[in-house]
């Protein structure tokens, strides 16, 4: 690197100041004698300041008030989004297509359970399949049998040629399972 | 990290909505000033605001507390205010957490600059706003993304170094290089006057290291 490249990049650390002692005493003694050097550093101000402004500005005039609620009903709706996305994959025109809808109002209904949960899955089998809200990363998702054990079934539904169960297992773990019917 | 943070941080990963919902109001203008800066329109801003918001509580699980909850919420926005410029420039962008990806190393004043963008006219006196948008957008995205959280958010070159996950050293190469861009397309647009508000003694002063010279 050259001298002055060197220069340069200690300048631009010097103004963050990021450069003590010795060092910054160097580069302000060599300010003080380079009117080239001084005029650098005013640009790279310039540029700076230019841009703190506009975002200054532009947050000074917004209002906030309500995005943290905006946020957590995005945050709310993020699991239903998700089940519609990975039915989509699995089956657009299939067992899902035909009762998506009823699971739609199935979650708006279990909504804080299933949105306070950390992870979501969905696991097929033959004609059934089942969705797995939990915080429990433990809970394996290939034995159903362990998820249903100790739980309490808490909605029985039909919709079309489907059914759907909801269940809520003591390590309050919810699990929707649909079968065809 | 603070103990208040870390207690909500802690009970936002148990579930606890409130807590969430606290560290959001706590951050959300300064993730909005990061977005802000990076995509200089306020809707873009605001929207990739909130989606950094719901990829964070997503990946709560994730989030060790090795950093501060705001150096992890800056990694996750300054990475989605990047795809949005791709995407937005219509390159593919690959599905990604933008939480754990690396920035490259070293000089990155050789990639491709970014289009200009357009400028807030409401925030900025027009003509100066054209200016800072032609100078910003002939930058590319890593430069950009490094002047904002340096300018704006004030962060220091360790906490950069840590939200970018790159060596200080690289952190002070690629800040000035991308001052250098900057100033390359600035020095011939500002006039005098313009240079010498923009860097108003009496309000740098106080603030920038400059004041040592006098001190």
């Amino acid at each position: 690197m050259s001298e002055q490249r060197k220069t340069e990049l200690e300048l631009s650390a010097w103004l963050d100041g990021e450069l003590d002692g010795e060092k910054a005493r160097e580069i302000e003694a060599l300010l003080a004698r380079s009117p080239e050097l001084s005029e650098e550093v005013r640009l790279m101000r310039a540029s700076g300041a230019l841009l703190r402004q506009e975002v200054d500005a532009a947050e000074r005039g917004l209002d906030m008030s309500d995005f943290s609620s905006r946020v957590m009903a995005s945050i709310d709706s993020a699991p239903s989004q998700e089940m519609s996305k990975k039915g989509e994959a699995v089956s657009s025109g299939g067992l899902l297509g035909k009762i998506r809808r009823g699971l739609a109002d199935l979650l708006a209904v279990h909504r804080p359970a299933v949105a306070a949960a950390a992870t979501m899955l969905l696991v097929l089998g033959g004609s059934s399949f089942y969705f797995l809200f939990s915080n429990q990363p433990e809970i394996d998702p290939a034995s159903p049998l362990l998820v249903r054990g100790g739980s309490t079934v808490i909605e029985d539904l039909s919709f079309g040629d489907a059914s759907a169960v909801v269940y809520r297992t003591e390590a309050d773990v919810t699990v929707i399972w649909v079968t065809e019917d | 990290m603070e103990t208040d943070e870390r207690a909500l941080v802690t009970r936002a990963r148990e579930g606890d909505h409130r807590a969430f919902e606290a560290l959001v109001r706590q951050y959300q203008r300064r993730v909005f000033r990061v977005a802000m800066g990076m995509l200089r329109n306020e809707d873009d801003a605001l929207e990739i605001a909130q989606e950094a918001f719901v990829k964070a509580h997503r990946n709560l699980e994730r989030f060790k507390g090795d950093s501060s909850f705001y150096t992890w919420m800056h990694r996750i926005t300054s990475n989605l205010c990047i795809d949005f410029l791709r995407r937005r420039r219509g390159e593919s962008v690959e599905y990604d957490d933008g939480i754990l990806r690396d920035c490259p190393e070293g000089d990155v004043a050789d990639v491709a600059p970014t289009h200009p963008v357009a400028p807030v006219q409401a925030v900025l006196d027009r003509e100066l706003g054209d200016k800072l948008g032609e100078a910003l957008g002939a930058l590319s995205d890593a430069h950009r993304q490094i002047l904002v959280l340096r300018e704006v958010e004030g962060l220091s070159y360790e906490e950069i170094a840590e939200v970018l996950g790159i060596k200080k050293g690289t952190v002070m190469s690629r800040l000035f290089h991308a001052r250098k861009n900057m100033q390359a397309r600035l020095c011939s647009y500002l006039s005098e006057k313009e240079l010498a508000e923009l860097t108003g003694e009496s309000e740098l002063e106080a603030s920038l290291p400059g004041s040592k010279l006098s001190g």
